[in-house]
C-alpha cells in the first residue's frame, strides 16, 4: 500500500509532460454524432433491465473522451421516425453532425460532396477484417465513405420466422436443420396447412403469412425468389419487370387470392402489420432474423406482448432453378465534410473507435452480426441462451446470409426517389387493380425516366 | 388617429409627432407580435419564394428562372396531388361545417353545464396530437383485425381494405377528418348562436314558420360572418392536410391519397429538391389565396357585420 502511495506521485509526474504536451499540441474541439436508437447494453449495464438506446452512444462518447481529453463528444439519439427529415434539414442548414450512422447509406450525400472519403484513413488490417461487401455498401465514385459496423439488418428480406407452436398444432414439420432450406413448392404445401379456422366459425383465424405492399425489403425478397432484380448489375436501368419479376409478383398475388394463405388487404399493410400478426399468433410465419428473438423478449419485458412466442429462423423458400437468395445489407458511420484538418482526423478517429473490434462486438448483445470477420468468429450469443437455443438459429441465419444480394442494386444508384412508385406498383398488383406485368412495366418506365433520365 | 368609426387614419404631415405620441403605446404593444410574425412567417415565406427560382443544393445555389414551376406543373404526380387535395378539401369542409352546425344547433337549447360538457367532448380531439389520432385510426381501419371490419362483419359484410384500396383510401381519410374535426367550429358556432336574440325565433314560430324555415331564414343569415370565417380558415387548413397522410398511407395506395403538402415534403426531404418543393409550395399558396379571395367575394356578399 505504501509502495503504491509512493508510486502514485511518480506516475502523475511522469504523465504530466505527456498530458501537457497533448494539451499544447491538440486543440480543444467538439465532435457531434447522431445515431438512431440501438438498444445495446454497454459493459456494466444492469442485468434484467432493457436499454433505451441512450446507453450505447453515451458509453462510446465517454470512452472516446477518456482517450482524447481535448475532445468533447456530444451524441444525439434521433428517432427512426423523421430521421431522414432531420438530417436533410441539418444538411441544408449547413450544420450536419460530424459523424452519423445513416439508416441507410445515401449515395446522393457523396455525390453532392457532403461526405469525407475514408480511404486515406482505412488501415490495411481494417480493410481485410471488414467483410468486403460491407465496405462496398458505402462506395461511390470509386471511393469508400462508410465505416462498416453492422452486418445485415434485423433480417428483414433475409429470413423468415416460424412459429413452431402453430406448426405443431397443425402437425406440420419445420424445414430441416442445419440450413432449414425449402423450396417454394414445399413452402406452399406447408402454408396451406397452416392457414385455418381455429374456432370453427367458418372464418380464417390464422394465416400462413402476411404480405404487405408497404414492406419494401420483404416484398423485394419475394421478387428475388425467381431471380428478379430491381436494378441491373451495371446500375444503368431498372429491370424488375423481367419475366422472373412478373412470375414472382404473380406468385405473391396467388398466395392471397388463389391459395388464400395470406390475408387480403396487403396493399394497405406495412412491415409492422406483418410483425404484429406473427406476435399475436394470427400468422404462422413472419419476417426477421435472430434479432427478432431479442425484440420479442424486449416486448415481453416492456409489457407490449402478453405471451412470448418462440420463433425459429428459416430462410425464404427458393426456386430450385434460382437457388437460395437473401438480402445483403450493412450499416455504418459516415463523416460529414470538415473544414478543419484536425477535426476531420478526430471525426475519423471517432468513427474508427465506434467500429473498432472491441466496440463492434457489443452488437452481439442485440443479436446482430458485425461487419468484422474477427469479431463474428467469437460471437456466441450467450446473453439469450436461457431464452432460446440460439446457436443453431445463428447457423441457419448465417447460412441464409451466405446467399446475400444487394436488393436495391449497386450502392451508387439512388433508388430512394422512386420507391414510392415501386410501392404503388406492388399495391396495384396485390389489390388486383393491375396485372403484375402491367404494374411492373409502369414502374420500370417511370423509374428509368426519373433516375436514369431514359 | 382614431376616427369615430374606430379606424386609424394617416396623420397630416405636420401632425406626425403628435400622431406618434398618441398612438405609440398601441404600436409598441403590437410590435413583439409583429416582429415574431416577420421573423418566423414573413421572412421564411419570402425565402421560399426566392428558393423556388433556384436549384438549391447543399453545396451550391443556381438561379433557374421558372424551370421549377414548369417542372411542377408538368409533373403528373403534382396533378394527382392537386386533384386529391381539391376533392379532400371540397368534401371535408362541407361535411365538417355541416356537422359543426348541426351539433351547435342541437346544443343551443341545452343548459349551460350540459353545453359545456358536450363542447369539451367535441373539442377534445382538437387538442390531441394528430399523429396519435392517426395511429388509433390505423388500427380502426386495419383490414384483417380492425374495429371497423369487426363491426361490419357483424352485419354479414366482407372485410374491406380501407386504406389499401384506391376507391376507399381517400374517403377513409376524409371520414376520419370529419369525425375527429370540427371541435373549434362547434365552439365558435355555439357562441354565434347564443348571440341571436330568442325573440327572433319565438316571433317567427308564432308567425307559423316551421323550424327548418327558422333555421334557414333566421339563424343561418345571422351567423353568416362566423360561417364565412370557418369556410375560409377550414379551406386553408384542409388544403394543407399532411399528418394523417404521412402516418396512415404515405400517399398510397397508388398515390390515391397523395396530397400537395405530402408531395412537397417528399420532394424536399426524400428527393432533396428544395427548389422544386418551394415552387410546389408557392403554387399551393397562390391557389389557396385565390380560393380564399373567391370565397370572400361570393360568400361575403350577403354578410352583415
Amino acid at each position: 500500500m505504501k509502495r503504491a502511495l509512493l508510486l502514485l506521485p511518480a506516475l502523475l509526474l511522469a504523465a504530466a509532460p505527456a498530458a501537457l504536451a497533448q494539451g499544447k499540441s491538440d486543440p480543444k474541439i467538439t465532435l457531434t454524432w447522431w445515431i438512431n436508437p440501438w438498444r445495446i447494453a454497454p459493459p456494466g449495464f444492469p442485468e434484467g433491465k432493457a436499454p433505451t438506446g441512450d446507453e450505447f452512444p453515451r458509453y462510446i462518447s465517454e470512452q472516446f473522451m477518456k482517450l482524447h481529453p481535448n475532445v468533447t463528444v456530444k451524441y444525439e439519439v434521433v428517432p427512426n421516425q423523421g430521421f431522414r427529415e432531420k438530417v436533410t434539414a441539418a444538411i441544408f442548414a449547413g450544420n450536419p453532425p460530424d459523424v452519423i450512422r445513416p439508416i441507410s447509406f445515401d449515395p446522393t450525400w457523396a455525390k453532392q460532396g457532403l461526405l469525407e472519403p475514408i480511404d486515406a484513413y482505412l488501415r490495411v488490417d481494417e480493410r481485410t477484417d471488414f467483410l468486403p461487401y460491407t465496405l462496398e455498401e458505402g462506395k461511390y465514385g470509386g471511393k469508400y465513405y462508410l465505416w462498416p459496423w453492422n452486418n445485415s439488418n434485423n433480417g428483414m428480406g433475409s429470413t423468415l420466422l416460424l412459429n413452431p407452436a402453430i406448426f405443431k398444432e397443425r402437425k406440420v414439420a419445420l424445414p430441416k436443420r442445419p440450413t432449414r432450406d425449402w423450396t417454394l413448392d414445399e413452402f406452399l404445401e406447408v402454408a396451406k396447412k397452416l392457414t385455418f379456422d381455429r374456432n370453427g366459425d367458418g372464418k380464417t383465424d390464422v394465416y400462413a403469412i402476411t404480405l404487405a405492399a408497404k414492406d419494401t425489403e420483404n416484398t423485394l425478397a419475394w421478387l428475388h425468389r425467381f431471380g428478379a432484380q430491381l436494378v441491373n448489375d451495371e446500375g444503368t436501368a431498372f429491370v424488375i419487370n423481367s419475366p422472373e419479376g412478373v412470375r414472382a409478383l404473380q406468385f405473391m398475388v396467388d398466395l392471397i387470392y388463389k391459395h388464400k394463405v395470406a390475408p387480403e388487404g396487403a396493399s394497405g399493410l406495412g412491415v409492422y402489420d406483418t410483425i404484429d400478426n406473427l406476435h399475436q399468433g394470427r400468422a404462422a410465419m413472419g419476417y426477421g432474423g435472430i434479432y427478432e428473438i431479442g425484440r420479442i423478449d424486449r416486448y415481453v419485458k416492456e409489457g407490449k406482448l402478453k405471451n412470448p412466442i418462440r420463433v425459429e429462423v428459416a430462410p425464404f423458400p427458393h426456386d430450385p432453378k434460382t437457388g437460395p437468395v437473401s438480402y445483403q445489407t450493412s450499416g455504418g458511420f459516415v463523416v460529414f465534410k470538415q473544414k478543419d484538418a484536425y477535426k476531420r482526423k478526430m471525426a475519423m478517429e471517432l468513427a474508427r473507435f465506434i467500429t473498432s473490434p472491441k466496440n463492434v462486438a457489443l452488437l452481439e448483445d442485440l443479436l446482430y452480426f458485425s461487419a468484422r470477420r474477427s469479431v463474428n468468429r467469437k460471437m456466441d450469443f450467450k446473453g439469450v441462451a436461457e431464452y432460446t437455443d440460439v446457436r443453431p438459429q445463428v447457423e441457419v441465419y448465417l447460412n441464409a446470409l451466405k446467399h446475400g444480394k444487394p436488393y436495391f442494386g449497386p450502392s451508387g444508384v439512388d433508388v430512394q426517389p422512386v420507391m414510392a412508385h415501386f410501392t404503388s406498383a406492388i399495391q396495384a398488383a396485390l389489390s388486383r387493380q393491375k396485372t403484375p406485368k402491367a404494374a411492373l412495366d409502369e414502374f420500370v418506365a417511370t423509374a428509368n425516366r426519373i433516375v436514369f433520365k431514359k | 388617429m382614431l376616427t369615430t368609426s374606430g379606424r386609424v387614419t394617416r396623420p397630416s404631415s405636420g401632425g406626425l409627432a403628435r400622431w406618434w405620441r398618441k398612438n405609440a403605446t398601441g404600436y409598441l404593444f403590437i410590435l413583439p407580435h409583429f416582429l415574431f410574425f416577420a421573423v418566423f412567417f414573413l421572412v421564411p415565406v419570402l425565402g421560399a419564394w426566392a428558393l423556388a427560382f433556384t436549384e438549391y443544393l447543399p453545396t451550391s445555389v443556381r438561379f433557374v428562372g421558372l424551370d421549377n414551376f414548369r417542372a411542377a406543373l408538368a409533373d403528373p404526380l403534382f396533378k394527382v396531388a392537386l386533384r386529391n387535395t381539391a376533392v379532400f378539401t371540397g368534401i371535408v369542409v362541407v361535411l365538417w361545417l355541416g356537422k359543426a352546425l348541426l351539433v351547435a344547433y342541437l346544443l343551443d337549447p341545452l343548459s349551460k353545464p350540459m353545453q359545456t360538457f358536450f363542447k369539451s367532448a367535441f373539442y377534445l380531439p382538437s387538442v390531441t396530437s394528430g399523429v396519435i389520432l392517426s395511429l388509433v385510426w390505423l388500427w380502426i381501419f386495419n383490414p384483417s383485425f380492425g374495429l371497423l371490419n369487426a363491426a361490419i362483419s357483424l352485419l354479414g359484410m366482407k372485410p374491406v381494405a380501407w386504406l389499401g384500396e384506391t376507391s376507399t383510401a381517400l374517403p377513409a381519410l376524409m371520414a376520419m377528418q370529419v369525425i375527429m374535426g370540427g371541435g373549434s367550429s362547434i365552439v365558435l358556432l355555439s357562441a354565434a348562436l347564443s348571440r341571436i336574440p330568442r325573440e327572433l325565433y319565438e316571433t317567427a314560430l308564432l308567425d307559423g314558420a316551421s323550424r327548418w324555415a327558422v333555421f334557414r331564414n333566421v339563424i343561418v343569415p345571422l351567423i353568416q360572418p362566423t360561417l364565412l370565417y370557418l369556410v375560409v380558415t377550414g379551406t386553408i387548413n384542409t388544403f394543407q392536410v399532411f399528418e394523417s397522410v404521412y402516418v396512415m398511407t404515405q400517399g398510397g395506395p397508388q398515390f390515391a391519397t397523395s396530397t400537395v403538402v405530402y408531395l412537397i415534403y417528399e420532394t424536399a426531404f426524400v428527393r432533396f429538391q428544395l427548389g422544386l418543393a418551394s415552387a410546389q409550395a408557392m403554387i399551393l399558396f397562390v391557389l389557396t389565396f385565390v380560393m380564399a379571395a373567391v370565397q370572400f367575394k361570393w360568400l361575403g356578399r350577403s354578410v352583415e357585420y
